[in-house]
């Protein structure tokens, strides 16, 4: 580079450059800004109105859910619209928390003292009164292990009422001494179908089923969450892969 | 600490760790339509390359919670000019589903 800032630390690893665009830790998402819509959903409206696309790192703390869902809305806040397990949505929002960053450029303080960084293009791209996003690590978090869930998983869990998982797949995130370890919960690939089971006396086509993961303290988690049952018989499916997802400690910004 | 430096705020919190080994994000790519693609990050050497999908609606919840979008992204790991590749996919359910909820799918690069 021909001016700027280029940090390297004692281990030969670039920590800071101008260049690089900085997320900053912008707010926590709690059960206070979360309203349940139905029994397995539920969204958080955030405090944040900037206009850049926000990343929503989730502490699960053992519970099952998903973003599903992104939205920008008149008032300029962001929706942020999760799925959980089964009837899970009150219990999932009142115990999870998700830690909000977006881009540097998109709020700042007026203090009297401290840095403040732009690009040469005079966008912010570090301000020191706010924690960058400190990323420790990337795992792959693997799909769900079946690609169909069983017919017997339907009726088993038949009516939206139930909850419960299948497929469940574990990948270790190898990242130690997090107290709050968060990852990207993103649902990708959705939807399932299983035909013909009985369910509480009637008779269903399909069986919706929606993935839906956590992070543990030792391993990332991946599975098929029970959604519903559908009369008629859908064709369709949306398989999920493997996707990588950064991983880190929550307690950082608390 | 024996190099380096670190960064408080007002209330003394540390913002910015100089010795921490974070990931820095190299780009943000927004595509407002599906498909396939790659870019190349030449002059780079030594570094990871590891991208995340993520996406943005127009508000239809109901359109886009029987829809599913599949990020199909490779990372190339360990490498001079580390290469990033994706392939997004909307699949909606028939009937209940819509793509067009989807606007925006949002790329994110990262080195480390």
């Amino acid at each position: 580079m021909s001016y700027g800032i280029n940090i390297i630390n004692a281990d030969s690893y670039l920590t800071f450059n101008e260049d690089k665009i900085y997320y900053q830790f912008e707010e926590k998402l709690t059960s206070s800004q979360a309203t349940v819509t139905f029994g397995q959903r539920f969204y958080w409206d955030t405090i944040y109105t900037g206009s850049a696309y926000p990343i929503v790192f989730i502490y699960s703390n053992g519970y099952w859910c998903s973003v599903i869902d992104t939205i920008k809305l008149s008032n300029n806040k962001w929706r942020i619209h999760l799925w959980t397990e089964g009837t899970k949505a009150t219990d999932t929002k009142n115990n999870i928390t998700g830690y909000l960053f977006t881009e540097s450029s998109e709020s700042s303080t007026n203090p009297s003292w401290g840095i403040k960084i732009n690009d040469a293009s005079g966008n912010r791209i570090y301000d020191s009164d706010f924690d960058i996003m400190r990323i420790k690590d990337f795992v792959t978090m693997p799909a769900p292990s079946s690609s169909y869930p069983s017919s017997s998983f339907g009726s088993t869990l038949c009516g939206a009422s139930s909850s419960g998982t299948t497929g469940v797949t574990s990948n270790p995130h190898g990242v130690t001494g997090l107290s709050k370890p968060c990852a990207l919960l993103y649902s990708n690939g959705l939807m399932q179908y299983n035909k013909h089971y009985l369910c509480s006396g009637w008779w269903f086509e399909s069986g919706f089923a929606k993935a839906i993961q956590k992070v543990t303290s030792a391993n990332v988690e991946h599975a098929w969450g029970h959604m519903g049952d559908w009369y008629a018989n859908l064709t369709q499916k949306t398989v999920p892969g493997d996707y990588t997802t950064p991983i880190l400690d929550g307690a950082d910004y608390d | 600490m024996a190099v380096g430096f670190r960064i408080r705020d007002a209330s003394g919190n540390i913002t910015l760790d100089s010795t921490e080994t974070t990931a820095l994000l190299q780009e943000r790519i927004v595509k407002t339509a599906t498909g396939s693609g790659s870019k190349t990050y030449t002059g780079i050497t030594s570094r990871n390359s590891y991208a995340v999908g993520l996406c943005e609606s127009n508000g239809n919840v109901a359109a886009s919670t029987w829809t599913g979008v599949d990020f199909n992204i490779s990372n190339t790991i360990v490498s001079t000019n580390p290469k990033v590749s994706w392939d997004i996919q909307c699949n909606p359910i028939s009937g209940l589903g819509n793509c067009s909820a989807w606007v925006k799918y949002h790329i994110f690069v990262f080195m480390k």
